[in-house]
């Protein structure tokens, strides 16, 4: 197993590569794009939750003085397009399914006269019976959302491997239970924008804050009626995505259509309330019930879900995610006899979509605490029902994941350790209890079409520096960092040489994108690929140059000398230079490409899903107090299996970061709805924890290798916020006695779940 | 933004004129930081927008041992956190200004802002209650001086009258041992409004309770005192018995609503918890003798 300390560049507590640029106001946000000529655009959101578009009257509107362009779906060529189904449109299209849907547009001079524009725009709409809860919606009889989709069912899924009555049967012990998770807001810093530009030649340009620039390429491409080449996307400087920004929303399209219509940039940027509506898309909310069966020793014997997920008026990613919620935990613990049920549903409310997790931490919410019962049931310590349970290298789950490099009980050491667990749990102390739970992720997943690869290319400039083009883009996650210190390791050069391009769907070759915790997997194995093939340039010209053979020579530190003979040494820029000036000379360059060792998974949800899994184990000590509820988390401790670390700065921020997120999900978050509308898209009433409200929170990272990973990384994004929620939940039942099991877990539920059991 | 006029005048006098010949068109603006909000989301469209940051002295804050301590409006909430003769003679007050939002909000909103948007979430006014604060209004023909306990009328309104500005707060003089607590109850976030906010002063006289303003934020319209349940323990012997009914009584006597921050059945109920724990706290400090801001306790 090769070790970090091997390592020059890989390993080493680097400086974001895009750090100067951001802590000095001088990265380039959305926001901050202007464009000669520039206008504003504003989106007129529908008031309904379900209505039939009688007529829309845009003439007033046109007249104000500053306005240029007033457009609904008649400007449009009324294609659905969607991430899975394509079931939406830019804008509305006869009738509106959700308050916030888009139904009409205003270009103007400057943004208080698009929004006056905006009151003008006379929307005529027969209000139609809506329905607001997943279950209800799929009754017989409830109103329909979309005419092809019977009982408001946009997907099932519907899977059994081995057995289940025989191994419930041979189950010990069962237990049983019901929760809910929420839809919860990613509330990046920023919000959504886009500048969209329009040539008269057909081509748009848009820039726009996006985490998959490919997709959101093919995507508005669909949406426009054009093809993907006709769309150039550029990425800004992003403020953070946390999946809210993988393009499932109209911005971009909105801002295009305006483009068109006035021939000048328009910018459209969310305002909070515009993104809370119908911008980054929340957490699909979730009802799961499981039951599962164990053994005396704690074994797992059977597991059963039912899960019904809201998907609110459009599909986006909840396909997907609603599929990771059923079947990925089984990667997680070694698992036989499995079966799950889930129900993917339309209601009259905000499409819900991708977060960080990706269905996982509703899952995880539910199955966690359930193993957790079981450990309290059976006597075990939870954190070795884990031990017993937990998947080790090798291990193919029975949807067909396989599981190569797995440090899951490493990690749960660690975190035993940090937590002091064994100690607290024998001085137990009234009020204050111990909870943990352990998760799996995927490094990228194998889902739109039969590909989860990536590319990048390398050039070496004369100097000796080296850029890397890539299309993966940056969110804010530290990807171009890591991708840099890949290169510079592989091609032996100083992190300081290393340079990586903005993304930009015209100059880079494809690449899908900041999803699934794939970027340093996936993206930085191409990167690595590419910087192999130029170093195989470097060592050709150098050979010549040293007379000596390729095989004999070393790159470090930007120099290439026969090994034992460093004095003898020319520089990575001698190499550039002798290879470009000279009769027939050329460039450095190389373009490297990586598709993960995965399947698609067939009808039946079997085969892998991804080139390598990643793991966690996260503990938490609270107190709580039995007079007002309140929780408060003293100890937060996280054990990641990532791989090799690359950056351990960059890896440290998405530990906090995704505990951050997975605390608020689990006390202070949630959409709340009355009748479709939001009752608190704003953060005075929608909290999200601040600096202030983090706990004491140790992290640790397993010492772990992936063979298929670039120098043994894997993905890390998305694990440090899957199990938080079930995490705090099981320590409150150690402290108290009491499970709340609907999110979040206020102090108002646990005041009245204190006073239940006392009943 | 509906487009406004903008005014930057520079004497109360001038203001109070501008006030005056533009009548209910006018807003005036001080941190801008409840203002803009109402604004930007169009809740609010003045024609006129004066604003008070140009007025001399207007964010002064003096303390005199006969006089008490005189704040002008214009002060932001930091400036108060932070002045020594704050932190030195009126602990109750440190306690509750640091709480406000984060320094992002303290740095910019005012006192006068804030008691002028009549917001039943905010921290101030229940603390200057306690406290037996006055406020002077002024227009161009004179002023007026109010309690502030008599200044807030219901949600979001206030007793301020058209052409009026709040010009400065007037703080008693702090008395040698009185004890005090301020709760603040923020189970979501460090950085949000009080789910519940409880200003507690009381005068005691070894076992007896002299004197007593009890009064809270974030459970009623608007900022309230809570007299009945003082009358509780007012002039009587301070036991568990009757802070426990004292308690009980203020949970009838506030009026909370349902909102994101919980139900007004759960915020009675802390009603009940918080006045007992304020009422353990203030005489935790007078027994210790302990009454400087250093020893001021960590939110609920
Ligand atoms: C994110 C956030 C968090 C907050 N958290 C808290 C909190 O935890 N606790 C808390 O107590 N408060 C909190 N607040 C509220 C804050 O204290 C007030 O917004 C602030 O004090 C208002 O003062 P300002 O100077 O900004 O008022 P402005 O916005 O300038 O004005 C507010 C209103 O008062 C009027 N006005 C201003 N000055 C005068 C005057 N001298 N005479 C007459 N009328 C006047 C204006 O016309 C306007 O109607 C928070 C606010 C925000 C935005």
């Amino acid at each position: 197993m090769a070790k970090a300390q091997e390592f020059s560049v890989v390993g080493q507590r680097v400086v974001r590569v895009e750090g100067y640029d951001k802590v000095t106001g001088e990265a380039r946000y959305v926001a901050d794009v202007r464009l000669p000529g520039m206008l504003f655009g504003k989106i007129l959101r529908s008031p309904f939750p379900h209505a039939r578009i009688l007529n829309i009257d845009t003439s007033k509107a046109e007249k104000v003085r500053g306005v240029k362009a007033v457009v609904t779906a008649e400007d449009t060529v009324k294609r659905p397009w969607g991430a899975f189904f394509a079931d939406q449109y830019p804008l509305s299209v006869g009738k509106v399914r959700y308050i916030g849907e888009e139904v009409a547009a205003v270009a103007a001079i400057d943004p208080d006269t698009a929004e006056e524009a905006l009151d003008l725009i006379e929307v005529e709409y027969e209000e139609l019976p809506a329905v607001f809860d997943a279950e209800q919606a799929m009754q017989e009889g409830a109103p329909l959302i979309h005419d092809n989709k019977p009982r408001n069912t946009a997907m099932t899924i519907d899977v059994e491997r081995g057995d289940i009555q025989k191994a419930f049967t041979e189950s010990d012990l069962t237990v049983e239970d019901t929760f809910e998770s929420i839809p919860q807001w990613h509330c990046a810093i920023e919000t959504i924008g886009s500048v969209a530009e329009y040539a008269p030649s057909g081509k748009y340009t848009i820039y726009m804050n996006t985490q998959t620039l490919f997709m959101a390429r093919y995507r508005i491409a669909a949406a426009l009626g054009v093809r993907e080449t006709d769309v150039r996307v550029i990425q800004s400087a992003v403020g953070g995505g946390f999946g809210g920004k993988s393009c499932d929303d109209n911005n971009a399209m909105v801002a295009a259509i305006l483009a068109r219509k006035t021939g000048k940039p328009v910018k459209t940027i969310n305002s909070r309330e515009d993104e809370f509506l119908a911008g980054s898309r929340p957490r699909v909310n979730m009802k799961i019930s499981v039951k599962m069966g164990f053994k005396k020793d704690g074994k797992i014997r059977a597991k059963q879900l039912r899960i019904i997920a809201d998907n609110g008026a459009y599909s986006g990613k909840a396909p997907a995610i609603t599929g990771v919620a059923a079947l990925r935990h089984d990667t997680c613990y070694k698992y036989s006899d499995v079966k799950t049920q889930a129900y993917l549903v339309y209601t009259n409310k905000i499409p819900t979509g991708a977060f960080r997790g990706f269905g996982n931490p509703s899952a995880e919410w539910a199955v966690e605490q359930a193993i957790d019962q079981a450990a309290h049931e059976l006597g075990i310590d939870p954190a070795e029902i884990a031990r017993v349970n937990a998947a080790e290298p090798g291990y193919v789950s029975p949807h067909g994941n396989r599981v190569t490099s797995c440090e899951l009980r490493q990690c749960i050491d660690r975190v035993e350790k940090m937590m002091e667990w064994k100690k607290k749990r024998a001085e137990k102390k009234p009020r204050i209890g111990l909870g943990l739970a352990c998760t799996v992720h995927v490094s990228g997943k194998r889902h739109f079409g039969d590909y989860d690869g990536g590319s990048a290319t390398i050039k070496i400039n004369e100097d000796g520096k080296a850029l890397i083009l890539c299309g993966e883009g940056e969110v804010g996650q530290g990807a171009a960092t890591a991708m840099c210190q890949i290169a510079a390791e592989e091609l032996g050069i100083p992190m300081e040489d290393v340079e990586i391009s903005q993304a930009d769907t015209d100059l880079t070759t494809f690449c899908l994108g900041a999803f699934g915790s794939r970027v340093t997997y996936v993206g930085g194995n191409a990167v690595k690929d590419a910087a192999t093939k130029a170093k195989q340039q470097i060592l050709a010209m150098a050979s010549e140059m040293l007379e000596a053979r390729a095989d004999d020579l070393v790159i470090e530190h930007g120099k290439v000398y026969v090994r034992g003979a460093e004095a003898k040494a020319v520089t990575v820029a001698d190499v550039a230079r002798a290879r470009l000036f000279r009769r027939g000379g050329s460039p450095i360059v190389a373009s490297g490409s990586f598709d993960a060792d995965s399947v698609l998974p067939d009808e039946t949800r079997y085969g892998n899903e991804s080139g390598a899994y990643n793991f966690a184990c996260q503990a938490a000590e609270v107190g709580v107090d039995t007079e007002t509820g309140q929780v408060k988390v003293l100890k937060y401790v996280a054990a990641s299996d990532c791989g090799t670390v690359i950056n351990p700065i960059g890896a440290e921020g998405q530990v906090e970061g995704s505990v951050a997120q997975g605390l608020g999900y689990a006390l202070i978050e949630g959409l709340r709805m009355e009748e479709g509308r939001p009752i608190n898209p704003n953060f005075s009433d929608y909290r999200v924890p601040s600096m202030r409200d983090m706990p004491d929170l140790a992290h640790a990272f397993a010492r772990s290798y992936e063979p298929t990973g670039p120098f043994g990384a894997k993905g890390l994004g998305e694990l440090g916020m899957d199990p938080t929620a079930a995490v705090i939940s099981n320590a409150i039942f150690d402290a108290v006695g009491v499970r709340v099991k609907t999110l979040p877990i206020t102090p108002e539920k646990v005041l009245q779940a204190l006073k239940e059991k006392v009943k | 933004m509906v487009k406004f006029e903008y005014f930057e005048p520079n004497s109360l006098e001038e203001a109070c004129a501008l006030l005056k010949e533009h009548g209910e068109d006018a807003r005036l603006i001080a941190g801008g930081t409840a203002l803009i909000i109402m604004m930007r989301q169009r809740l609010l469209n003045p024609r006129v927008v004066i604003s008070l940051a140009d007025i001399p002295d207007f964010d002064f804050i003096r303390f005199d041992a006969k006089d008490g301590l005189r704040i002008g409006a214009g002060a932001r909430h930091r400036d108060i956190e932070l002045a020594p003769v704050v932190q030195e003679h009126y602990p109750l007050l440190y306690e509750t200004f640091r709480k406000v939002a984060q320094p992002r909000i303290r740095n910019m909103g005012t006192i006068g802002g804030n008691l002028v948007q009549g917001d039943p979430l905010t921290d101030p006014g229940a603390s200057l209650i306690a406290l037996d604060a006055k406020i002077t209004l002024r227009n161009a023909g004179g002023h007026r001086v109010i309690p502030v306990e008599n200044f807030f009328v219901d949600y979001y309104q206030t007793d301020l009258q058209p052409g009026e500005i709040l010009t400065e707060i007037h703080v008693p003089p702090s008395l040698p041992g009185l004890a005090w607590a301020h709760i603040k109850f923020l189970p979501r976030s460090q950085e949000d409004f009080a789910t519940v906010g409880v200003a507690l002063t009381m005068r005691l006289n070894g076992d007896r309770c002299q004197d007593i303003r009890l009064a809270f934020n974030s459970v009623a319209p608007i900022i309230m005192r809570a007299k009945r349940a003082e009358e509780i323990l007012r002039r009587q012997k301070v036991d568990d018995d009757r802070v426990g009914k004292m308690a009980e009584v203020a949970s009838t006597e506030v009026d909370p609503m349902d909102d994101n921050r919980g139900s007004a059945e759960y915020k009675r109920e802390l009603v009940r918890v918080l006045v007992r724990r304020a009422v353990k706290q203030a005489l935790e400090r007078s027994a210790t003798g302990k009454q400087g801001a250093k020893q001021a306790s960590a939110p609920a």
